[in-house]
């Protein structure tokens, strides 16, 4: 009973990923970084980031809760997704760390030596990760197309625009699945 | 099972809750346990009821005291939210685990 109720808690939440605005976003992130690398304008990461993020927001209030409804997830799973975007982060941070500790340190040197490797690694295995907590199959698709968008970019290109191609693939993907979750899912109209 | 034993059981059938025990509310109930609430289009579309049936199954939760229906306003859109009592709670975990009981 408690191993179905998980299944069902777990359901759920992996239905509200269905609507394709999770995909557009991640999209997005990836186009932003491509872009801020092309055309070398910092800040511009954030700002669409923030936008992108204000977009989610107002695309689940128009397209997903018409549909398939307003839900609270239980505060232990909010906390799971916390820790493990947590855990991203505090990966990201130790990498980091270990890269700003002095000059002849040798881990430094590999980071240095392996840095696009690092980089695709975290961020692919990020989306991994979430493919994997949300049991979304094509988000292990996002995971390689970004791992090999920044792995490649010695051999085939510019690290940008690898990102800008691959970010714009995603947000078509995600364009997709939107369309899809519109056309399975009809507006309920009724008492809210 | 003795034949003391399996008759006593059957007879305890009658202490099964039956504001629970209802399909209709045994859905909703189940769906309210793994959330912190949800809104009445949600509970529609998972549980396929019409909106009249769902209203009434819903306030028949409420009156048991297992439900409490809150309106909500989320990106300024009003939301009508159901979510379990703690009272519900506890008597959506005794109800399972005496079916469980009863079934094994």
């Amino acid at each position: 009973m408690v191993h179905e109720l998980k299944v069902l808690e777990r359901r759920i939440a992996t239905r509200y990923m269905e609507d394709g605005f999770w995909d557009m976003y991640l999209g997005l992130m990836a186009l932003a970084f491509g872009l801020t690398i092309f055309l070398d304008v910092s800040y511009l990461t954030g700002v669409m980031v923030a936008i992108g993020y204000a977009l989610q927001r107002i695309g689940k209030s128009l397209v997903t809760f018409p549909r398939i409804g307003y839900i609270k997830l239980r505060k232990a799973r909010k906390s799971g997704m916390v820790a493990l975007l947590s855990g991203v982060l505090v990966l990201g941070l130790m990498i980091f760390m270990l890269f700003m500790l002095g000059e002849e340190n040798p881990v430094r040197a590999f980071v240095l030596q392996n840095m696009l490797f690092f980089i695709a690694f975290i961020w692919g295995g990020a989306i991994a990760l979430a493919a994997l907590s949300f049991n979304i199959k094509r988000f292990y698709v996002y995971a390689l197309l970004v791992f090999f968008a920044v792995i490649l970019s010695d051999l085939v290109g510019i690290l940008g625009l690898n990102l800008i191609v691959a970010g714009v693939m995603i947000i078509l993907a995600g364009l997709l699945v939107m369309l899809r979750f519109i056309r399975k899912h009809p507006i309920i109209s009724g008492l809210d | 099972m003795p034949e003391n034993n399996a008759s006593k059981a059957l007879f305890s059938l009658d202490d099964i809750d039956r504001v629970i025990h209802s399909p209709a509310r045994l859905m909703l109930m189940k769906l309210l346990y793994v959330l912190d609430g949800a809104d009445m289009v949600f509970l529609k579309s998972e549980t396929g009821l019409t909106w009249g049936n769902l209203s009434v199954q819903v306030k028949n939760l409420e009156d048991a005291g297992y439900v409490v229906v809150d309106k909500e306003f989320v990106d300024n859109k009003p939301h009508t939210v159901v979510s379990l009592s703690k009272q519900g709670r506890v008597a959506f975990k005794a109800y399972s685990d005496r079916l469980r009981e009863i079934l094994s």
